[in-house]
Formats: structure tokens, C-alpha cells, sequence
């Protein structure tokens, strides 16, 4: 039975995850238009949050890595107070990519 | 054993429900924030509650302290639900009677027998 509900699990997480990584890519571009977006940000850094939480617990341990890098950075940059750089914007698509080549 | 999971994440009250329903053979009713997580801990009376720690509006912190402020749920035994970086703010809440913690990512083919675990000892 576990290797059924492990592939049931693993295809409702990837259906699911989806939507949420477009969603992710939409932030990054309300990002790159403003860094200092702060609706924008917290919603991404919520995603990457869940992802973080997520990830193993579905059966894909490198999205929970991944996304929780992403959300250490944002958690670092909420405590200084400090706006994303260009170079956070740009490391966390490259997170998100990682994040859906992991569901592929 | 019926059980009452709070958390704001449809996936994590997804896998929850198949982990506690399926291996655990729970009854599992779900809450997607923390208010609606104190009314239906009032009407549908759990044996525990699985609550997540962060949530937006009503927090798992401010959540647990509504169901202690109740009568009707004061005594409902509460598990939370927690990433390893909020498990220092857990411990507190340990002191002020919550059960124990399990963190997030969970293993869904054990979580019902570490909740079980936690609600022993």
C-alpha cells in the first residue's frame, strides 16, 4: 500500500505544484519591474515557505532544499529590513527552475 | 481516533488527511485558518489537534491560545505543525501546555504513529 499512496502523493503534489510555480514566476517578474514590491515579495517568500514544508514530505526532498535556500534568503532580507538585490531576483528563478525540473 | 488539522496549506491538509486517514485510521476534519480551526474544534470535538504555527490572520500561537480560553476546548490536547526554524517558539508554547511538535517536512507514513507518540507520552 505505501508504494501506491507514496504515487498517488507524488503526482497530487506535482498537478498542484504547478499553477503554484507559475505563480512563482509571475512574482519574480513583479520583482524584476519593482524589487521593493513588498506584496510581491512576501507572497514569494509564503510560496517558497510552503515548498520548503512540502517538498519531502510528497517525496521530492531537492524541492524542499531548494525552496528552503529561497526562503532563508528572504527571511534574511525581511530581518535587515533591505529590498531584494537584482542578484536575489535572479537566484531565486534559478531556484524555481530547480524546483520544476525536480517535478518534470 | 478523530483528529482536527489547522494550517492555511490545501497540500499539507491534503497529505495529512491521506497520512492520518489512511496508515493512521483516523477520522481527520480539516480547518484552513484559525478561527474556523477554534469553531470547529468547538462543535466536532477532537480527540487532538494538529496545528500549524504559521498561519496569516490568526496565527498557530494566538489559535492555541483561543483554544485554552475556551471551555469547550481548553482540554483538547494540541500538536503543532512547525518548520524547524520556528521550533524554538514551539518550545514555549510546550511550556504552556501544548503536547509537542512535529516538524515540517513530515514523513507521511509515520506521522500518525509520532502524533500517537507525542499524545503518549
Amino acid at each position: 500500500m505505501s508504494d501506491e499512496l507514496l504515487d498517488g502523493l507524488a503526482r497530487h503534489f506535482r498537478e498542484h505544484t504547478r499553477p503554484r510555480l507559475r505563480e512563482m514566476a509571475e512574482l519574480l517578474d513583479a520583482l524584476d519591474r519593482n524589487r521593493a514590491d513588498p506584496l510581491a515579495f512576501d507572497q514569494l517568500a509564503h510560496h517558497f515557505h510552503g515548498l520548503a514544508g512540502l517538498g519531502t514530505t510528497y517525496g521530492f526532498p531537492r524541492v524542499s532544499d531548494l525552496a528552503g535556500e529561497g526562503e532563508d534568503d528572504c527571511i534574511r532580507l525581511s530581518r535587515a529590513g533591505a529590498a531584494p538585490e537584482v542578484a536575489d531576483v535572479t537566484r531565486w528563478r534559478e531556484l524555481t527552475a530547480g524546483i520544476a525540473r525536480e517535478l518534470c | 481516533m478523530k483528529v482536527l488539522v489547522v494550517d492555511d496549506e490545501d497540500d499539507v491538509r491534503f497529505v495529512a488527511r491521506i497520512s492520518l486517514g489512511r496508515v493512521g485510521r483516523m477520522t481527520v476534519i480539516e480547518a484552513a485558518t484559525g478561527a474556523e480551526g477554534v469553531a470547529r474544534a468547538r462543535t466536532e470535538h477532537p480527540d487532538f489537534i494538529l496545528l500549524d504555527m504559521m498561519m496569516p490572520g490568526m496565527d498557530g500561537a494566538a489559535t492555541f491560545r483561543a483554544l485554552r480560553d475556551c471551555e469547550e476546548t481548553a482540554d483538547i490536547p494540541v500538536v503543532f505543525l512547525t518548520a524547524k526554524a520556528m521550533a524554538p517558539e514551539v518550545e514555549r508554547l510546550k511550556t504552556l501546555g501544548a503536547r509537542g511538535v512535529v516538524l515540517k517536512p513530515f514523513d507521511p507514513m509515520t506521522l500518525a504513529s509520532d502524533v500517537t507518540a507525542l499524545l503518549a507520552s
